[in-house]
Formats: structure tokens, sequence, C-alpha cells
């Protein structure tokens, strides 16, 4: 099956109960619920946990969905939600309670725990500090599969907003990036002049 | 009127939304020839917008490759209960929540029914001293009893925590209840090299090495 954002995603059949096409959906989704966590969630929150909540709500509350075209908005609303209420107290304690019993988690784990380049955590940090507006439309655009207008359908915005959200969202982050450079540089430079005193000392 | 001219007429607000936006064209791949005609002109009187361009496409790589991971997360996460029966995820859900005050109680009832609980390896001592049988012929309390003794004995074993951790409270149908818990004893080695736990940027555990070194510098300051 197709992992692509795809407009064709049976969701009226979803919301009217057809369990095989919610699967569908949620697989057409899941990718793009994962950057909203992301981007809404604390840090120390567990990203397969929340993944997880959020399809338990999908699978309670799709029905309430009056208008299809409402559907994508309603995700994102229900997964901010989760990431902020949910986040701080998501299961650090199940890690630590499944360890203690010698239970493992699944493979996804290891991707969780792949480690990132210097680059990408500098990024990273960088990219979760930029405002709500920016934030969310900068990391979608990193999934390959999703246009401006997707990106716009899911944010309920005008495409042109988007892009213009993006574009300044990169600038900011660039900046952002370069003022921890240069900050980085100094503090080295300072602390290397500081051994220098201290050698000259003794 | 041609792009050169265009340029120079634009107010510097819009000049930098421009600068913002064909570099954001450019990475995405979507940039016109229109568009890469206006970034030509821009870079002609700027070549500075050659650096933001290379610094934001390697920034974008970055943010892709964390994304890469997010996603191949997403990829493992499938609705409750496998396709299409949340029902049943709903009722072990319902279950669990029915039976969860169960587990206050079933913390008493260990701890008055194993009657292991201490910290004091003269205790411990004193319930298994005399006959010991072997570790084949002993049952899973006798053998633990073994394991805390003879660990005392060589250092190894500070002692069992008293409270012991309710997981599981599952009434059966015989009438009986099954308890799943955990036995906590604190244990004391010497080791070569140490780890600590930290979390990454999707809030997994992961190790990482610690430097015994700069601990010891800092136990002694």
């Amino acid at each position: 099956m197709s992992e692509r954002w795809d407009q064709t995603l049976p969701i009226e059949s979803a919301i009217a109960g057809h369990s095989d096409a919610l699967s569908q959906v949620w697989v057409g989704v899941r990718r793009w619920v994962a950057v909203i966590l992301i981007a809404h969630k604390p840090r120390e929150a567990d990203l397969e946990d929340l993944l997880q909540l959020v399809a338990l709500q999908v699978c309670r509350k799709v029905h309430e969905v009056r208008d299809p075209s409402l559907f994508k908005p309603w995700l994102r609303t229900v997964t901010i939600n989760i990431a902020r209420e949910q986040g701080r107290k998501a299961s650090r304690k199940r890690v630590g309670m499944l360890r203690l019993v010698g239970r493992t988690r699944n493979e996804t784990d290891q991707i969780g725990n792949m480690q990132l380049s210097e680059d990408a955590n500098r990024v990273l940090d960088a990219a979760l500090g930029l405002p709500e507006k920016y934030r969310e439309p900068v990391l979608m655009r990193c999934q390959q599969s999703m246009s401006y207008k997707q990106i716009a359908e899911v944010l309920s915005l005008p495409e042109t907003t988007i892009e213009t959200r993006i574009a300044r969202g990169r600038r900011m982050l660039r900046e952002t990036i370069e003022l921890q450079i240069k900050q980085e540089l100094t503090a080295k430079k300072e602390q290397g002049t500081r051994i220098a005193r201290v050698g000259g000392a003794s | 009127m041609n792009n050169d001219q265009n340029q120079s007429n634009l107010s510097p607000e819009n000049s930098a939304h421009l600068r913002d936006l064909l570099i954001s064209r450019v990475i995405d791949g979507s940039a016109s020839p229109e568009d890469w005609s206006s970034f030509r002109i821009l870079a002609a009187s700027d070549a500075e917008v050659w650096t933001e361009l290379s610094d934001a496409q390697r920034e974008h790589e970055a943010l892709c490759e964390v994304m890469h991971a997010a996603t191949a997360i997403a990829d493992g996460v499938d609705l409750p209960g496998g396709s299409g029966s949340p029902l049943i995820f709903e009722s072990r859900v319902t279950k669990a929540s029915r039976w969860g005050g169960w587990a206050i109680a079933a913390v008493v009832l260990l701890g008055w029914f194993t009657g292991t609980f201490s910290m004091n390896p003269a205790q411990i001592k004193t319930n298994t001293a005399g006959l010991l049988p072997t570790l084949q012929q002993a049952s899973p309390d006798e053998a633990f009893g073994q394991y805390l003794h003879a660990g005392q004995d060589s250092g190894q074993v500070v002692g069992e925590m008293p409270n012991q951790i309710v997981i599981e409270t599952l009434p059966l149908e015989d009438g009986t209840i099954e308890v799943t818990f955990i036995r906590q004893v604190v244990e004391r080695r010497v080791l070569d090299q140490a780890y600590r736990e930290a979390v990454d940027e999707f809030g997994k555990a992961v190790v990482i090495p610690v430097d015994l070194q700069s601990l010891k510098n800092r136990k002694s300051q």
C-alpha cells in the first residue's frame, strides 16, 4: 500500500465505521501525525507511545467527524492535544517497567534510538525552537510526499501562506544556527584563552 | 521592465521576502525558470546568497534525516487491536481499569504471604538456615532465598526492597487471583566501564558511556 499522502483515502467510509477503511486512512496519515507530534510534544515524551494514543483516539472518535473534508484538521487538533496533554505523562515509567521485567519493545525502538548526526541534532533543536506557526510547516515539508497544498489542507491555511511561512521559517532556522555556531566559537576561544593564561601563570 | 529593475524597485522587506522565497523554492526543487533568473540576478549583486542557499540546503537535509527516523517509527504503529477491531482494544482498556483497584490490596497480600521483605541479611539467614536443598531440588522461593543468602555472603547482594510492585492483577475463573509483580533486589557491582541513560529527540532512552576519569575528578572536588 502506498505510504504517500493520498487524496483518495477512504475517509468517508472510515467515518462511517468501516474498519478496513479506517486502517487504510491511518496508514496514509500516520507519518504526518508523527511530524505534528514532534512539533508539539515535550522532548522527553515517547513518540511511539503518543502515536499509539492518537491511533486509539482515532478509533474512538472518528465517527464524530461530521464532514470528511474536516477530517485532517480534526486529526491535527487531536494530535496536538495529545502531544500537549499526554506528552508530559508519557510512559517513561512504562519503558522503565518493561526493562525491569525483562521485556523488550518492538523493533521500532532501534530506529528511535538511531544516532542522528551532529547537524541533525543541532537543526532539530533549532527547528523545535521556532515559533509554532513556522515550526509545523517547516517540519512537514521534510516529508517528501507532502506538497504545499497538502500542508495547507492539514493546517487549514492558504497555500501562499504556507509557502511564506516555510520560507521565513527556514530563514529563522538559518539565523538561529548561525548565532549558535558563533556563540560556540566565542566560548571555545574564551576557554582557549583561559587555558593559555593558566598555562602561562604556572 | 526587466528582472533587474524589478529587484531594485522592491522595498527592503519585500526584497528580503523574495530572497527567502527564492531560496526556499530552490531547496524544494519548485523554482521556475523565472525564479532561477531572479536568483541569478540577486546573486550577481550579492554573492552571499549562495552561502545562504548552501546553508539552507544542508539544514533542510539534516531535518529530513530526523523526519526519516520519525517516519520509520510511525510506520510501526498500527491501529489498536489490528486491522479494524478497535472494540477489542477498548474492552482490554476497560478491563484493565476495572481491576486496577486490586493492585493496592495485592501489595499488602504479597507482603503477608511471601514473608521475605527484608533489607536485613540476618533475617534472611534465619529464614533459610538449616537444611538447604540443592538448587535443583529447591522451589523458586527457596532458590531465591539461596541466591540472596549467597549474594550477601559474597557482597554482591545488598538486600531485597521491602515493597513489591504489582504490575497486573487478574481474577481467574476458579476464583483465585493471578498477580504479576516485581521483587526488587539491591545489588552491588564493581565495573570498569559505566553508562548513563539519556533521552534522544524522540524521547527514547539511549545509553551513553560515562567518562570515569571526569567522574572521579568531580567526586574529589
